[in-house]
């Protein structure tokens, strides 16, 4: 039997297969390693599996176009995916290197799906087809699922756990379905061919309008729009930082890219109408996050709705379904990485492990105690309001921007009125850092790995703000 | 050059950072030295501007790609506003040293200075709206910084909160102003789009508009915005000389300056500028009785003249814009000394409240003869700067072609209040003999000529400015006629005979003496007024109320338990599908049986249904779990019963060998649950759940009548395939068997394989140890929230503790 085409093209997934193997490696390890260790060589074995997983990325890039199976391709979407999926995941690994062996002694774990989650993720960017599609969103779903959980000894991480289990499974479901029924319309799961057939007319439309309904309500929780964001907070507040952090961008990159794929390779045709729906789940989001947010004591909870309202205006980019929303949107969310994942490094470094969450007395007056982590989270606060000339300011700018071109203005004003808004719990914070007097003492935990990762989050905040050009260029260049 | 200036500068600061300053008063020298030879630069190109050459013009590509450009450009305007910024700028580098005398954080206050002092030349000098914005924004960020310098201030918190959201809001809704007009003119450089014609008369600029008038007037402290700029005030002196009344407070004045060619001529722009203008003089000249804080007083008298500029822009008079660079520059030349005195006061006495100051002049005698120049010009007295500047404005609030009787009487009042109150600050603080308080201020720490020397040039140039008025003539040509983007020729003279608007300002000082001799009446009247007229308490109370709607929308999204949760999703996800399903047309025309090809029994399938919903709700309503299971059970084995009358029989043996499996597992368990003793749910609740049933039935009716509209059959059927050749090619009689062996064989391995690997896992988990801490996570975690025995998620389960 002739089972080569099994391996031809194969470097379209060189990254998943890195990551996937990785992951093995650190199991391998994991039963290895001495009784009494804590485990701090899995994590720097993880880290080098994200950093050969970037490399394996910068090896295919600006390759010529190809499939693998049919089923996942190599294009500029793709690797602009992977780049901030890996990005997320980087920072991850640096922030788990002290914090991990604190909450569990399951380090192997933890790294081994961290590493599948990834892989998940950055698989997710590259599929062309329905099936394969739900396959990469379970896998790093499940990752999740039990990620939340391992903090076992925390009562808030095993309920967030559950709750994030049942929802999702729930959404999965959901999409599952809808998967289903556009197959059923189209005749087909590969993504390019079921736009032709649609935009052809050949498609059964009950089947059609049903099944998108479905999708946008699976893809709907994974995005944690609203009103399929409930789970958001809980889950975000309850899951150990480092992987709050990284789901709070990894989930968000990895579902939008699926959502992007079926939009814009499978439902181009269908543009007008679910351009509408879209925009009001736009204006839900980024309204109720931001109002929600307002008032949130807790830092980890007032950060998730606070990406529930950045996942907001990301989703404007996408109203439009022109080739510069997608690529506003992916700039978009590098920029909001690096600034998202450094204000839950400063949340990391604040947090008694116990609590597992830093409410206001932990940051109150830290300026005069921690000037560098005090400007550090101010970069992350102005950055995330959107105050130039930060990182978040252009992916702002772009977002609109790629709106208003769509046509869309009233949608793109509604927007910054809305960032507006988020000024003033960014600020505040900004505030109480630097003005409030400290209560008590704040915590301080501080390991090599976390120090780096919030200097290299925020001088990566700054510098993309400072010299976009090069990441808009790079960005822009992906979007087909 | 202008570039060259902006990196010149930037790299001062952070060199100063560098040296560490406070060590030595050579420093001072070095900080006004850069910032000095930028002044006289620009000085040199007000001929260069005047010419036929025109503005000065650079580009840098920044970011080709969006049409964003670091565009500069020199006209009038932009020249006017640079020598300010420079000018001033050089004065306070050289004052800030004397006044954080030893402090080794000046360094550090440098750089952010300067950085500040980049933001605005940058914003001055930007021809392109984003370059502009990101400059504006700039100065948001740096004026934080160097008020939080004086973080360990009380009372500067609340202050430093509100300018923050108050200009940091009324920016980023000037953003979209900005991005609406950029689209509606088809250019973001600035000078372009001011020539684009009939760019204000299209709604969407209309829009624009609006969005950067709020900009504009949050940034500039007009009312009803004002509040903020009193409660910056806890910025350290220097800061707030060169901020929050030389420049930063006058870029939402300068950006209306920018606009007007494009704007004036509507009348939206004429009646925002004017009631808004003629508001916040009124209520900053009023605003300065209330205050005994120096610094306080000032910034009311500052609030007011921003009204004055603003009101004057309302206008497209060539008086009125000659007015307004006059009184820009006058109000720099008397309001930056006056600030720099109250600091040196401060230094010196330890106190700025005037209540406890008191004849100043015997120990402060230069200071004194600073602040006596500094606010007779304030008050508009002849023949200082400050009367010059009063008399353009009363000219046009005379001769103004609308709304003049409310023009007259604001700036009369106003006029009469800018003597009234400078006055009070120069009697209580310099000249009276006795203060309020019993205990005075003493004069500890007299200032040496160095520190007094910035507001001695500053006074200096302002005392002899209407003396020399031919030399700055052309200036205020240039800045009048870019505002109007018209030549102007001004005809500025400190004595133009006795006319209207003469007897009008001297009438208005003897006015202002009055109020002067009445002040303490005043100040009763404005103590006694109702809190809500303090706009800064309505500020909280809006604050309040916004955090009041949080609340709600966090209650009403918050849903914390898992059955909210789930609720909402599925009613959610019944409006997307309902929108879907309307896109059928006649959904019920897919439930006429197909006479042709049904192979059912219809009055089987109807008493099958039944079954199946009775057993439904006997599963809800079941008082015992064993009766639960067992209906739960009833309604599968119906739905295998389906599966045997359309002809699928080996599908419905999977299906009930699953059932079988299924029941008897949940009976297993729930055998080994407690009893569950929770009360019945009732009220809402109850409601809520019926509802919620409802929507997921609908939702799997209407996923059958999706399902069962139109054709199926999108494709070739694939059985065929497999019926013509598993005989042949796999040599079995049995195709499903075939499919599973062999077409699709490596699918069952991949099954097999899970299955096997889900085994061993089981099998692993029933003989593991039961879960502990490990010694080492004991020790180092164990804090008093944190029990060290396992806590009860981590107590081993039935199984494990037979094990143990």
């Amino acid at each position: 039997m002739n089972l080569s085409f099994l391996y031809e093209n194969i470097h379209v997934l060189l990254p998943e297969a890195i990551l996937f193997l990785g992951a093995l490696a650190v199991v391998g390890a994991d039963l290895l390693r001495p009784k009494d260790g804590d485990g701090r060589g899995l994590g720097a074995l993880a880290l080098l599996t994200v950093v050969a997983g970037l490399v394996g990325t910068a090896y295919i890039w600006g390759r010529p176009p190809a499939t693998y199976l049919g089923g996942a391709s190599l294009d500029g979407f793709a690797l602009g995916v992977r780049v901030v999926v890996l990005t997320a995941a980087f920072f991850a690994v640096l922030l788990s290197m002290g914090y991990a062996p604190r909450i569990t002694w399951q380090t192997g774990e933890y790294y081994a799906l961290l590493l599948l989650a990834t892989a998940g993720m950055s698989l997710l960017g590259a599929t062309t087809e329905l099936a394969l599609l739900f396959v990469a969103l379970e896998t790093f779903s499940l990752a999740l699922y039990v990620l939340t959980g391992i903090y076992r000894r925390n009562p808030r991480s095993a309920e967030a756990s559950l709750k994030y289990f049942l929802l999702g499974g729930f959404a999965s479901g959901f999409f599952v379905y809808g998967a289903a029924l556009l197959y059923g319309a189209g005749g087909t799961t590969d993504l390019a061919l079921l736009g032709q057939r649609l935009a052809a007319g050949e498609a059964n439309t009950s089947l059609l309008w049903a099944g998108m309904a479905l999708l946008l309500v699976g893809f709907g929780f994974k995005l944690s729009l609203v009103p399929f964001h409930m789970w958001t907070p809980d889950v975000y507040q309850g899951a150990p930082t480092p992987i709050t952090a990284f789901m709070s961008v990894g989930t968000k990159t990895a579902a939008l890219a699926g959502f992007i794929r079926v939009l814009g390779t499978a439902l181009p045709a269908q543009q007008a109408t679910w351009g509408w729906a879209l925009a009001v789940l736009a204006v839900l989001t980024m309204t109720v996050g931001n109002l929600a947010a307002l008032r949130q004591m807790s830092l980890k909870r007032m950060l998730a709705y606070s990406s529930i309202a950045h996942a907001g205006y990301i989703l404007v980019a996408l109203v439009p379904g022109t080739a510069q929303g997608t690529a506003a949107a992916l700039f978009y969310l590098f920029a909001y990485g690096l600034m998202n994942i450094g204000a839950f490094a400063v949340v990391v470094a604040l947090e008694r492990t116990a609590e597992n969450d830093v409410d206001q007395g932990g940051f109150r007056g830290m300026a005069t105690l921690y000037p560098a982590l005090a400007a550090a989270m101010a970069v992350f606060m102005f950055s995330l309001a959107g105050i130039p000339p930060l990182a978040g300011f252009f992916g702002k700018f772009l977002v609109f921007k790629a709106a208003v071109e769509g046509g869309w203005t009233w949608l793109a004003v509604l927007g910054v009125l809305n960032s507006a808004i988020s000024a003033y719990y960014y600020l505040r914070i900004t505030v109480a850092i630097y003005f409030d007097q400290a209560q008590a003492v704040p915590a301080r935990n501080a390991w090599a790995g976390l120090n780096l990762g919030i200097a290299l989050a925020a001088l990566g905040t700054v510098l993309v703000g400072i010299y976009p050009s090069l990441w808009i260029a790079l960005f822009q260049g992906l979007g087909g | 050059m202008m570039l060259t200036w902006l990196i010149l500068l930037a790299a001062t600061g952070l060199l100063l950072w560098l040296v560490r300053p406070h060590r030595h008063p050579g420093f001072a020298g070095m900080a006004a030295a850069v910032p000095a030879l930028a002044t006289l630069w620009l000085v040199a190109q007000i001929p260069v501007v005047a010419s036929s050459a025109g503005p000065l013009q650079e580009t840098l590509a920044w970011m080709p790609s969006l049409g964003l450009e670091l565009a500069l450009r020199l006209d009038g305007l932009s020249l006017l506003f640079g020598l300010l910024i420079t000018g001033i700028g050089a004065a306070i580098a050289y004052y800030t040293h004397w006044y954080l005398e030893d402090d080794p954080r000046q360094g550090y206050f440098y750089a952010v200075l300067f950085g500040f002092m980049v933001s605005m030349l940058g914003l001055v000098w930007a021809d392109n709206l984003l370059a502009l914005f990101v400059f504006w924004e700039g100065t948001s960020i740096t004026s934080y910084l160097l008020i939080a310098y004086a973080h360990d201030q009380a009372g500067a918190r609340n202050g430093a909160r509100n300018a923050l959201i108050v200009t940091g809001a009324g920016g980023l809704a000037m953003l979209a102003g900005f991005i609406l007009l950029g689209q509606e003119a088809g250019t973001y450089t600035i000078s372009q789009l001011l020539a684009t014609s009939g760019l204000a008369d299209s709604p969407l600029a209309l829009a624009a508009l609006l969005l950067i008038l709020l900009g504009a007037f949050t940034k500039s402290a007009q009312f009803p915005f004002h509040f903020w700029l009193p409660g910056a005030m806890a910025a350290p002196t220097p800061a707030s000389a060169y901020l929050h009344s030389a420049t930063m407070v006058k870029a939402g004045v300068f950006l209306l300056a920018r606009l007007h060619p494009a704007f004036a001529h509507l009348p939206l722009w004429f009646w925002a500028l004017f009631l808004v203008g003629g508001a916040t003089m009124v209520v900053g000249a009023v605003g300065t009785f209330g205050q005994r804080d120096m610094k306080a007083l000032l910034a009311y008298a500052t609030i007011a003249q921003l009204g004055v500029l603003t009101f004057l822009l309302a206008f497209s008079k060539e008086a009125a814009a000659v007015a307004l660079v006059v009184g820009i520059l006058a109000h720099a030349l008397y309001k930056g000394p006056l600030f720099l005195v109250a600091g040196i006061v401060d230094h010196a006495t330890g106190t700025r409240d005037l209540r406890r100051l008191a004849r100043l002049h015997r120990d402060l005698p230069l200071t004194t003869a600073l602040a006596l120049l500094a606010g007779l010009s304030m008050a508009g007295i002849p023949p200082l700067f400050g009367f010059l500047a009063k008399e353009g404005l009363l000219d046009v609030a005379l001769y103004a072609p609308q709304g003049r009787w409310i023009a007259l009487g604001v700036v009369g009042l106003t006029s009469a209040l800018f003597v009234a109150y400078s006055l009070t600050l120069l009697w209580e603080a310099f000249l009276r003999p006795e203060s309020e308080a019993v205990e005075q201020a003493h004069v500890h720490h007299p200032p040496n000529l160095a520190f007094q020397a910035a507001p001695l040039v500053l006074v200096l140039l302002g005392t002899l400015a209407p003396f020399t008025i031919g030399l700055w003539a052309p200036l205020v040509d240039l800045a009048a006629g870019a505002v109007l983007a018209a030549p102007v020729e001004a005809h500025l003279a400190l004595w133009r005979g006795f006319n209207l608007v003469l007897w009008t300002s001297l009438g208005l000082v003897g006015t202002g003496l009055l109020l002067f001799l009445a002040r303490a009446a005043w100040r009763r009247l404005l103590h006694s007024l109702p809190p809500w007229t303090q706009a800064a308490r309505t500020f909280e109370r809006l604050l309040e109320g916004l955090a009041w709607l949080a609340d709600q929308t966090a209650r009403a999204v918050q849903l914390r338990t898992l059955a909210n949760q789930a609720s909402v999703v599925m009613v959610a996800a019944l409006v997307p599908l309902a929108i879907g399903l309307a896109q059928l047309g006649d959904p019920w025309q897919a439930l006429q049986p197909d006479p042709a090809g049904y192979p059912g029994l219809p009055w089987a399938e109807g008493i099958l249904a039944a079954l199946a919903m009775v057993a439904a709700v006997v599963t809800i309503r079941a008082q015992r779990k064993l009766g639960a299971i067992i209906s739960l059970g009833v309604v599968g084995i119906t739905v295998t019963l389906f599966y045997v009358f359309f002809g699928a029989p080996d599908l419905a043996l999977t299906q009930l060998l699953i059932e079988v499996l299924t029941v008897v597992l949940l009976v297993l368990v729930f055998y080994r649950l407690p009893e569950d003793r929770r009360p019945p749910i009732t009220g809402w609740r109850r409601v809520r759940n019926w509802v919620v049933a409802g929507a997921a039935g609908l939702l799997g009716a209407g996923m059958v009548l999706v399902n069962a509209s139109g054709s199926l059959q999108v494709d070739a059927p694939i059985s065929r395939f497999f019926l013509e050749r598993s005989l042949p090619e796999a040599f079995g009689q049995n195709v499903v068997n075939v499919i599973l062996v062999d077409f699709r064989s490596f699918d069952t391995m991949g099954e097999i394989t899970v299955l096997a690997l889900a085994a061993l896992g089981g099998y692993a988990l029933y003989h593991a140890p039961p879960v502990f801490l490990p010694r080492r996570l004991r020790r180092d975690t164990a804090s008093p929230t944190v029990p060290d025995r396992p806590t009860p998620e981590e107590t081993p389960t039935p199984t494990e503790a037979r094990h143990a």
